[in-house]
Order: structure tokens, then C-alpha cells, then sequence
């Protein structure tokens, strides 16, 4: 691979030869991908063409048929389920294309969750929810319910956990797809800022203009790597 | 960061706090499940404090088997007669039966947003140990809840089936010193029970091999451990009865045939259950289920109000393990009522004398056991209910999509009442036909008496129970009335 890792750097996700078909849809084959520390990777393609599948086995949420993940370090294929969820709340984050949040919790509530999970207290958990909240302009719906919340503003509560547990790597599917410009800008400002700490982000996009932001576009098609470029 | 070292993955139990937290009740079909949950609780509980004051009930020191106990006087004779007070402990302890059917089809409500929230949880980062933390919490407490209730509900019945009744007549026996250590320990055993369940309700998020993508996904799929869970429930109803007729043999009864009967009963209802949910299974998976399925739907698009017809049907076969359990229980009480139908039948047409106190003695007899059928009936019933409009609501949005299109409230109505009926109706009535026709050849064998007035006598019977079960199931849809409209509420075509 031209555009991989140098070779100092431990790559923090690697996937291999991953292939997954549904019951009949064939929607990843043989990818092959590479994120390093500090790397913000976009993942495009036209509508179906295998960016979500591509996530969610990226992230350990589906066990592919074929090939091989490392995520942090961990070959996917021997973390069982308790342990990939550890995983979850402890140093990934997840931002699903779409609902994500539990409808019975408040909006605080379901942003604290990955850290109440991990064993803080629900003072500690809610205190760092309220500031997550607001570095996503969501401080007036802390309260609210899920459902009562915009199809924006779901999507950035559900960026605004993701981000809570200070997490090494970021996956996000259309972030910004249901935001309007200046939220769109916001959001995806504070996705990117997990790299100056030398976190990556996964950005997955259908936009030109999103994409052009990453450091390196990896572009599918039915379920193949089209095309990879390095951008900056 | 260069390197990325693997952190050790270990989980630790949630706090109690947060789990406090998260297994609150929230939504309504949150407290509408932990409500029925109680309720069933409560009813196992109270049948269970029965059983046990009955068979506590001391026996005289005269060795004749009808002798009166002297120790609790105006009882009626089924229970101070030492010989037919197994057959009173059995009634008690065959109750808890639509009671359990009941608790599992209320774990179930709401079973669609379980399955999604348990989901959602995963994404969050909950592991399958902290759904399940969460889920005992829940079942745990609503189990509990109900059980509080067991023993203030035994001194109710007991005030209105043994107080308030004339001396000679009194159905239960006065509360003891001991029944606070017996409520305490159908406590341990409700909080163990529905530890249990909870563990063992079906929930996706912690199917490992699945992932939590397919969890996410497969929000509609339903395993079939209740089925196993009914069967634990039904073995260990077997195992009592057995073993109380074993000492019962032991002693050296002469008063045995009752308990044969039982035990043939619990025999009958074991096969019944299996029956029931092998039927169920094949009638939602084989081929020839299919078949027959659509050659049915086809015969009812010819009938009519198709249209009820068919969401009727399609609402039973969504939860073919409730239609099956339930119309086990039913079957069950439906078989009591034909033995009562023979039993009636052979008071007013036997040819050799029964004294007035004779009759009243065995009429009361048939009422009380006739009571316990129906109530039994009721509670299953309220069970299939439950499930049904729990798959309304479960389905909410197509079905506002339904109503969007135009089909009226009172038409989804009689979907509901044609799903109860469709269950209901043959269950009791088939249920009612074989235990009568069963029991009536036993009977005129040993009598040697007309056949013909017997088998008519069934049949009325059984034609009774289907009318009286048809008019309940109207009558629960009357009561459900306003979980069908809001579940046909347009605001649900909102509803992800
Ligand atoms: N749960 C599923 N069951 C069956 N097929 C699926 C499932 N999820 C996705 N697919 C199929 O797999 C293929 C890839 O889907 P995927 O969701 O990964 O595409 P995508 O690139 O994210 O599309 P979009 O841009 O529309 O979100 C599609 O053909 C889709 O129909
Ligand atoms: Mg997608």
C-alpha cells in the first residue's frame, strides 16, 4: 500500500482482506485499510456501495466473514463480546448514521453512558456529559428526551458521546448529513480535534467537500477499495 | 501516541447506583410489564400461601379419612376431610399455572423496545453481563413487589371465602402464627423465580456470535426460552403432584381415585402443553403449516371481513408461544369443566339417593372446582391479552399506517377479539370435550349408567364454556380498548 503508516508508527486500526456478504448481498470484499495515530481517513462511495458495513466491522459491532481486524491492538476475531464492549465505552467512539441513543434516557443521561458503564459515579458521568453537551451547543437539551430532539440535534448528542471518553479512535458515519453548514463546520471541527492529541478519526462521508477535510480519502465501490488518495 | 500497546479488557460489575438507574421504569410499557409482572406474582403467591395453609390444615387422630379436623371447625368438607384435602392443595397449586403463563407473557411486554434499548445499550458499551444486571434488577423488584402483596390478599380471601361464609362452608382455613415465616418464604422463592426469568428473558445485544450490529438490526427476532421456562414451570407443578400422591399412597388411602384423577390431569395437561407448542412451532415453520395457513387465510378472504381476518391471524402467529402456552392453560381448564359437567350431570340423574346434604355437598363441590377453572381461564386469558396488544403496540407504526389508511378503531377491535377467539373458543371447548367424554366413560363403566344423557350433559357443557369464553374474550377487548386506539395513534408513523 502506497499511502500506509510510516513505519514507526504502530497503526491503530488495520483491516485485512475483510470481506461480508449479507443474507444475499455481498457488501465488503477483500478491503484492505490502515489508520495511523493522529490520521483522519474519510471513507466514500455512492449510496450502498459498503461504507457502513465497513464501520461497523471496523469498530468490532459485526464479526466479518472473512479477513482480519486489529483495532487497538487486539485481533478482533479473539474479543469476545463482554470485552469489545469494553471496548466501547472505554476507547472507541461511535457516531451511527442513524438513531443511537436510548429513547427511554435523557438526552445527559444517554451521553453519560459510556462512562457510567465503565464504572464512574452518575455525578461525575452527568458533570462530564453537561460539558460534552455544550461543546456541541446542546447544553438547553440536556433534559430533553431523545425523540424530542431533531434529527441534527440527535446527531450531535451522538457525537458529543462518542468524544466523552477522551477515546484513540473516532468512527463516524454522515456526521453531518442531517446538520446545516455552520453546524456541519462545528461538529466536524470537534471530530478533528481528537487528532491533536493523537487520536484518528474515520470519517464516513458521501460529501465532497467533508471529505476533502481528511488527510487521506479511501473510496468504495460495491463493496471494493475504488480508490485511495493521500489529500495533504 | 506511537505506540498502541493492548489495554486489558476486563469488565467489572455495575455500580449499584447505575444500575438503580438504568433499571428504572421509564416508559409505560416499563410499568404496564412490571405491573402485570406483580400481579402474576402476586396470584402465584397467593396460591402458593393456599396450598400450604390447606395442607397444614391438622388432621383428627380418628384414622377414618372423612373424619372431620377438629382443630379449624367450619371448614367446608373438602377441606377438613383429611381423604379430600389433597384435592384442595391440588386446586391451589394447579392455579399457579395460568398465573406463570401470565408473568412470562408480561416479561414480554414491550419486548420489541427491549430488544432495541438492550441494542442501543451494547453501542453504548454495556456488556451482556450488564444487560443482564439490569434486566434481573428489573424482573427481580416487579417479582418481589408482587409478592408483597401474597399474604394481605390471603387475609382478603380468607375474609370473603372463609369468614363471611356460614360455619360448615368455609373454603379457607384461618391465617396461623406461622403464615408470616410461609409469606416469607414465598417471598425468597418470587425474588428467586424472577431472578431467574430475568436472567433468561430473551433479549439480543448479548447473543455473542450476532455482534451488536445484528442486534441493532434483528430488532423483531424472539427466541424460545420461554418454552423451556414453561416446561421447568409445568415439571415442577408434575413433581408436586406426584409426590403428594405418593404419601398419599403411602398412608394407605382408600380415597385414592381422586388423585389418580389429578394425577392423570397433570399428566394430561403436560402432554396438552407440549402438544400445544410443538402444534405452534410447526404451524409457524413447516411447510405444511404454511400451506395450511394460506388455504385458511383464503377460506377467510372468501368470508368476509378479510381484512380483520387477516391481521387476526397474522397477530397470532407474531407469538406463536404465547397462542401455544396459553391454549395449554386453557385446554387445562377446559378439561375440569367436562369432569364437572359429568360430575353435575350424575347428581341430578343418578338413580340411587343422594341426600340433600349429599347434594349440596357435591354440587358445592363442582362450583368451587368449577371456580377454580374459570379463574384459571381468566388469568390465561388476560395473559393472551396481553401478549396481543403488547404485538399492537410493538407494531404501532404499521398499524397507524393501517388506521391511516382507513381502517377504523372498532374494526381493529375485532381484530383483537377474532385473535383472543380464534385461541381461546377451541381451546376450551376441545379442552372441555375430552376431559368430559374421558371422564364419563370412566364413569359409566363403573356405574353402569346411560351414556346418552352423559354425553349430552358434555356437550351442553362444553357448548357453555365456549359461549362464556367467547362473551370474556369480548369482554377483555372492551378493557383493551384504549391500548388498541393509542396503538393506532397516526403520531406513531413518527415512530422510528
Ligand atoms: N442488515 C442488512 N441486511 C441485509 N443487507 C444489508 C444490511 N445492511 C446493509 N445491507 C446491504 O449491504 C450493502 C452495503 O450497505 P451499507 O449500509 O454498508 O452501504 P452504505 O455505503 O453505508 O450506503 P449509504 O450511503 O446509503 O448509507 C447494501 O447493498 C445494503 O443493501
Ligand atoms: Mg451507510
Amino acid at each position: 500500500m502506497s499511502t500506509g503508516p510510516s513505519p514507526d508508527q504502530v497503526p491503530l486500526l488495520e483491516l485485512d482482506g475483510v470481506s461480508h456478504a449479507y443474507a444475499r448481498t455481498p457488501a465488503l470484499r477483500e478491503v484492505s485499510l490502515t489508520v495511523a495515530p493522529g490520521e483522519v481517513v474519510a471513507v466514500t462511495g455512492s449510496s450502498g456501495s459498503g461504507k457502513s458495513t465497513l464501520l461497523h466491522v471496523a469498530a468490532g459491532l459485526l464479526r466479518p466473514q472473512a479477513g482480519r481486524v486489529h483495532l487497538l491492538g487486539h485481533d478482533l476475531a479473539g474479543v469476545d463480546a463482554t470485552a469489545r464492549a469494553v471496548l466501547r465505552r472505554s476507547e472507541i467512539g461511535i457516531v451511527l448514521q442513524y438513531v443511537q441513543l436510548v429513547p427511554d434516557l435523557p438526552v445527559l443521561d444517554n451521553v453519560a453512558l459510556p462512562l457510567t458503564l465503565n464504572g464512574s459515579s452518575l455525578a461525575a458521568a452527568r458533570t462530564a456529559a453537561a460539558d460534552a453537551l455544550a461543546e456541541v451547543g446542546l447544553t438547553d437539551a440536556a433534559s430533553a428526551a431523545p425523540a424530542e430532539l431533531s434529527g441534527g440535534q440527535a446527531q450531535r448528542a451522538a457525537v458529543a458521546r462518542a468524544l466523552i471518553t477522551s477515546p484513540r479512535i473516532v468512527f463516524a458515519d454522515e456526521p453531518v448529513a442531517s446538520l446545516d453548514p455552520v453546524g456541519g463546520r462545528q461538529v466536524l471541527d470537534l471530530l478533528r480535534g481528537v487528532t491533536a492529541r493523537g487520536a484518528a478519526l474515520v470519517l464516513i462521508t458521501h460529501d465532497n467537500t467533508v471529505a476533502a477535510l481528511a488527510d487521506r480519502e479511501v473510496r468504495l465501490r460495491q463493496g471494493s477499495v475504488e480508490h485511495e488518495a493521500v489529500l495533504r | 501516541m506511537t505506540a498502541t500497546a493492548p489495554t486489558p479488557l476486563a469488565a467489572r460489575p455495575l455500580p449499584a447506583e447505575v444500575v438503580r438507574e438504568l433499571a428504572r421504569l421509564r416508559s409505560s410499557a416499563d410499568h404496564l410489564r412490571a405491573r402485570a409482572t406483580a400481579a402474576a406474582a402476586a396470584g402465584i403467591g397467593v396460591a402458593l400461601l393456599m396450598a400450604v395453609s390447606v395442607a397444614a390444615i391438622p388432621n383428627a387422630n380418628d384414622p377414618d379419612v372423612y373424619q372431620l379436623s377438629a382443630a379449624q371447625p367450619g371448614l367446608a368438607p373438602y377441606l377438613s376431610q383429611s381423604g379430600l384435602r389433597p384435592g384442595a392443595v391440588m386446586a391451589a397449586l394447579l392455579l399457579v399455572l395460568p398465573f406463570a403463563a401470565l408473568a412470562v407473557q408480561a416479561l414480554r411486554v414491550g419486548s420489541l423496545a427491549l430488544h432495541r434499548q438492550a441494542g442501543l445499550l451494547a453501542l453504548a458499551g454495556a456488556t451482556p453481563a450488564d444487560l443482564r444486571q439490569m434486566r434481573v434488577a428489573r424482573t427481580r423488584s416487579a417479582f418481589l413487589r408482587g409478592g408483597l402483596y401474597a399474604a394481605p390478599a390471603y387475609l382478603v380471601l380468607w375474609l370473603l371465602l372463609g369468614l363471611a361464609l356460614p360455619p360448615g362452608t368455609r373454603l379457607l382455613p384461618a391465617p396461623q402464627w406461622w403464615l408470616p415465616l410461609a409469606w416469607a418464604v414465598v417471598l425468597a422463592v418470587l425474588a428467586g423465580v424472577g431472578a431467574l426469568l430475568g436472567v433468561r428473558t430473551p433479549l439480543t445485544g448479548d447473543n455473542e456470535e450476532d455482534g451488536v450490529s445484528a442486534a441493532l438490526v434483528r430488532l423483531g427476532a424472539r427466541s424460545g426460552r420461554p418454552v423451556r421456562l414453561w416446561w421447568a414451570v409445568a415439571s415442577g407443578v408434575a413433581a408436586a403432584l406426584v409426590v403428594s400422591y405418593g404419601i398419599r399412597w403411602g398412608s394407605g388411602s382408600d380415597y385414592s381415585l381422586p388423585l389418580l384423577l389429578l394425577l392423570l390431569g397433570a399428566a394430561v395437561l403436560l402432554a396438552a402443553t407440549c402438544a400445544a407448542l410443538l402444534l405452534a412451532r410447526w404451524a409457524a415453520s413447516s411447510p405444511v403449516g404454511r400451506q395450511t395457513r394460506r388455504v385458511r387465510s383464503a377460506r377467510q378472504l372468501r368470508r368476509g371481513d378479510a381484512a380483520v381476518a387477516m391481521l387476526a391471524g397474522a397477530q397470532r402467529r407474531a407469538n406463536p408461544v404465547a397462542a401455544g402456552t396459553v391454549g395449554a392453560v386453557l385446554f387445562v381448564c377446559g378439561l375440569s369443566f367436562g369432569v364437572e359437567a359429568v360430575l353435575v350431570t350424575s347428581m341430578f340423574t343418578a338413580t340411587y339417593g343422594y341426600g340433600t346434604g349429599d347434594l349440596l355437598f357435591y354440587i358445592g363441590g363442582a362450583a368451587v372446582a368449577a371456580t377454580v377453572a374459570v379463574v384459571g381461564a381468566l388469568v390465561a386469558l388476560l395473559a393472551l391479552a396481553l401478549s396481543l396488544s403488547d404485538h399492537l403496540l410493538a407494531t404501532r407504526r404499521s398499524v397507524a399506517a393501517v388506521a391511516a389508511l382507513g381502517l377504523e378503531p372498532r374494526r381493529l377491535l375485532g381484530v383483537q377479539r377474532r385473535a383472543l377467539t380464534d385461541t381461546a373458543v377451541p381451546a376450551v371447548v376441545s379442552g372441555s370435550l375430552v376431559g368430559g367424554l374421558l371422564y364419563q366413560w370412566v364413569y359409566v363403566l363403573e356405574h353402569l349408567a346411560d351414556v346418552g344423557i352423559y354425553s349430552a350433559g358434555v356437550l351442553a357443557a362444553s357448548v357453555l364454556a365456549g359461549v362464556l369464553i367467547a362473551l370474556a374474550c369480548r369482554l377483555v377487548v372492551v378493557l383493551l380498548a384504549g391500548r388498541v386506539r393509542a396503538a393506532a395513534a397516526l403520531e406513531h408513523l413518527r415512530t422510528p
